[in-house]
């Protein structure tokens, strides 16, 4: 769970809140089948109780020969490194919230489907993830049209610490487009660097295409930029640089062009607790002015 | 004895305490103070050092005739879990901690068996078909022992 505490420079206020509240439990269920699930309790406006409950994840392993999974129910999409590793674990993020592309869904963030995975193949520590879902507009419990999503993936390891990734992601969502009632296909293409040791790095960079049959294909970019440097295996200041350009005339997201740059330092008091300090310096199109926040948080698990 | 029972209590009650305190309470061991025992015929007689940090990482499921491999170890808190952190796994108590925690939240692998006693450890290990465990050269209890780059203790 995450406590935060903010101040916004745009209207003056400080606030304190509480995060998530994230219930994780796994179990053998025999020697070659697996459960692992998620659940995050978390503020919402709309519900009378002022939370909600979601599924982030229900996932049946079983391993069917060596490292070789067969996999079904719902997952983090695992179309980049994020989304993939520190799924709603505030404490294993590197920083206070999840980079721009997250908040301005860009990516899929979750399938519910089957596939295979499987990694450390080989001498390059390979591995991969196939998965077919229901595709974006569809619910957890069924599909909202014919199509599904195709989920590919594959990284290696070829050092220590060190983890590259791709992936692609196609999809095709029926009334997807915002200004038409036209079906939109897309394909998000990812790739992703990762390297933490005492230096750390993370980037990865999302381009999509969503196509419709009145406007043809139109791109969009998001990338971040995640550098630290741990001083003493516990304090890590660091920095990170998000940038999201769309498509000019792009009908599936909204257009938000942004610009966000973040300074901070992490404080990792023990292996289950965080403590995090922020600056950001966000410009976007929609907000027509620069917003400069404050944050500080307190990531526990235990 | 005192020190861990004392080491277990200043971890349940004070995290902030722990990355401090733990250096200085916690025995350095020469070389040759650890070996590897394992409860299968499957498992390599010989194996390197860099392998073994890999199986012992999660980074194998399976011993070649199938049998699940199950990790089991001293937790980082006692000395020889200390020991091998650094010796194996090149990594400080916290980080070997925060990386099953990570390997476990992602579900890439199942959670490795901790013991606070050695005693415990050895239990599980003759129990457990497919085990693969550190333990302190020389109490191996009569469980079978690889040699690590042909060393009995390392």
């Amino acid at each position: 769970m995450d406590i935060n505490s903010t101040y916004n420079s745009v209207n003056g206020t400080a606030s304190f809140g509480l995060g998530e509240q994230d219930l994780f439990i796994t179990t053998d269920i025999s020697d070659r089948l697996s459960f692992l699930g998620e659940s995050v309790f978390k503020y919402s406006a709309t519900s009378t109780s002022k939370f909600n409950v979601s599924l982030e994840r229900a996932v049946f392993k079983y391993n069917f020969k060596g490292n070789h999974n067969f996999v079904a129910g719902k997952f983090h999409t695992p179309v980049n490194y994020w989304n993939d590793s520190y799924h709603h674990g505030r404490v294993f993020f590197p920083t206070i919230g999840r980079p721009e592309l997250f908040n301005q869904k860009i990516i899929p963030i979750h399938t519910t489907g089957i596939g295979m995975m499987g990694e450390n193949f080989g001498k390059l520590k390979m591995g991969y993830n196939l998965m077919i879902g229901n595709g974006l507009g569809s619910t957890d419990i069924k599909d909202n049209d014919r199509f599904k999503s195709y989920t590919i993936a594959g990284h290696m390891k070829p050092i220590e610490y060190l983890r590259i990734g791709m992936s692609a992601y196609i999809d095709k969502i029926t009334d997807g487009s915002k200004k038409s009632n036209e079906d939109v296909s897309q394909q998000v293409y990812s790739v992703s660097v990762a390297y933490f040791n005492k230096f750390e790095f993370l980037g990865e960079m999302a381009y999509t295409n969503n196509s419709t049959d009145s406007l043809g294909r139109q791109s969009t970019i998001a990338a971040y930029i995640y550098m630290g440097y741990k001083i003493k295996d516990m304090i890590v200041p660091y920095v990170r640089l998000d940038y999201i350009g769309f498509g000019e005339q792009d009908m599936y997201y909204v257009h938000n062009k942004t610009n966000s740059y973040t300074i901070g330092v992490r404080y990792e008091i023990n292996y289950l607790t965080a403590l995090k300090f922020e600056y950001n310096y966000k410009l976007t199109e929609l907000a027509n002015t620069a917003g400069q926040t404050f944050n500080l948080q307190l990531a526990l698990g235990f | 004895m005192k020190n861990l029972t004392k080491l277990s209590f200043i971890i349940a009650l004070s995290y902030s305490m722990l990355s401090i305190t733990l250096p200085a309470l916690i025995t350095p061991f020469e070389t040759g103070s650890l070996s590897v025992i394992v409860n299968t015929n499957e498992a390599p007689t010989n194996i390197s050092l860099s392998n073994l940090k890999s199986v012992l990482k999660g980074e194998k499921q399976r011993w070649k005739d199938g049998t699940k491999i199950t990790l089991a170890f001293m937790k980082t808190s006692t000395n020889i879990g200390s020991e091998m952190s650094h010796r194996v796994f090149d990594m400080s108590e916290k980080q070997l901690n925060k990386y099953f925690l990570a390997q476990v939240f992602q579900g890439k692998m199942s959670s490795p068996e901790f013991f606070d006693s050695e005693t415990d450890l050895l239990n599980f290990v003759k129990n457990t078909k497919g085990t693969i465990a550190v333990i302190k050269a020389g109490n191996s209890s009569g469980l079978k022992t690889i040699t690590v780059d042909g060393k009995t203790s390392f």
